[in-house]
């Protein structure tokens, strides 16, 4: 079954009571930011509490990522938390990881060769530690083919807005026309992959229509998952991205007569006088995978 | 020499170590030291032995920790100790 990734809610590393009280929001996946929300001066700390949440604490069916810090800086100097970051939570049990300003396939290279040396190193599985690359400038947005398909590691690509659009020269808006070529780009590329698209986060917590709005075009665009900066907004995205009881009844009946008539790789048929091809099949299935995965039916 | 990490709030814990002296102390400052100081000193010889450290002095002041929190802040107030110019 397809692991979901609807919600990535966020937390900052360095907050003893957020690593162990967030999975009570439910989200698909945690993700604990070493990057953006620690302090310079704390990002030590922030690493040496994670790794020791990491070795305890159960997140049950929550999919734990690290936010780590860039391995490299703007100018592309080795930079100084990325590496220490990644060294200290794999051992600890870290599998996922998010890494920011991903701008090009060197980057995510990089990057795995590091794991390669620790899985070797700490007898852990050979690939299972897994890459979310974050594409948050233009190039990084230009390069999403490439980088999506670039590894086995990459399980996902998401999209960071603010950056982006501060790289682009562009006004960050509500509505979000600035940003659609790269929202597009992104899950083109993600599809094209075969990997998730995740999108970007919305930071006004207090217009909750914006948001839904946002969510709306989040789903219509085909992102599987949306980057949350409060635990409000974990509710909200699974309402809006879980299937409805009826849509999952009506795809697992077109599901059934097809494998039942055996269309499912090619063919036409009707069901209740509507003609039922390929495409619609597709979706019925991802229904019933979105559905089994949310917990609706077995 | 000396390193501190940690904050003095609600489940966090701030920890002090010196690593300027001969073997080790540990200092607890708990309301809940009758219940759990047991397992707190037991966290804070655990990163102690983790990371090879035989001298020093460490303080911990509790506001609710539990274990991963007090090692997590122990470890990285020894590593800033280190880079403060102590030595084991």
């Amino acid at each position: 079954m397809k692991k979901l990734r609807r919600t990535m809610l966020f937390a900052p590393a360095n907050n003893p009571k957020l690593l162990f009280n967030t999975p009570i929001y439910e989200p698909d996946c945690i993700i604990f930011d070493l990057e953006d929300a620690i302090k310079i001066d704390e990002k030590d700390a922030a690493r040496n509490l994670l790794a020791e949440a990491l070795k305890v604490v159960d997140y049950g069916n929550c999919e734990v990522f690290a936010r780590i810090n860039p391995l490299r800086t703007p100018t592309n100097d080795k930079a100084p938390f990325g590496e220490l970051d990644v060294r200290t939570l794999v051992p600890a049990g870290l599998r996922r990881m998010r890494l920011p300003m991903c701008e090009t396939v060197e980057h995510i290279e990089e990057l795995s060769i590091l794991l390669d040396e620790l899985e070797e190193k700490h007898g852990i599985e050979k690939r299972s530690v897994k890459i979310q690359a974050s594409l948050e400038t233009v190039l990084g947005v230009e390069n999403a083919r490439e980088i999506a398909a670039c590894s086995d590691r990459i399980t996902s690509i998401s999209f960071g807005s603010e950056d982006y659009t501060k790289s682009l020269g562009a006004v960050r808006t509500k509505e979000g026309s600035e940003i659609f070529f790269a929202r597009t780009q992104i899950v083109v590329a993600a599809a094209l992959a075969g990997v998730d698209a995740i999108d970007t986060v919305w930071a006004d917590l207090g217009d909750l229509e914006g948001f839904k709005k946002e969510v709306r075009s989040t789903i219509n665009l085909g992102f599987v998952g949306k980057s949350c900066v409060h635990p409000s907004q974990v509710k909200v995205v699974h309402e809006m991205m879980t299937p409805s009881m009826e849509e999952v009844e009506k795809s697992l009946k077109i599901v059934k007569a097809a494998k039942e008539a055996n269309i499912e790789n090619g063919g036409v048929m009707q069901i209740d006088g509507k003609m039922i091809d390929i495409p619609i099949i597709a979706k019925a299935q991802k229904i019933v995978s979105l559905a089994k995965g949310a917990g609706l039916i077995k | 020499m000396k390193g501190i990490c940690g904050n003095e709030k609600a489940s966090d814990v701030l920890v002090s170590v010196d690593l300027s002296v001969i073997g080790i102390s540990i200092e607890i400052r708990s309301k809940l030291k009758k219940m759990f100081g047991y397992s707190m000193e037991k966290a804070v010889r655990e990163s102690l032995d983790e990371l090879n450290i035989e001298n020093a002095s460490v303080i911990v002041e509790d506001f609710g920790a539990l274990d991963f929190v007090i090692k997590g802040r122990t470890k990285t107030a020894i590593e800033r100790a280190i880079k403060n110019g102590g030595g084991n």
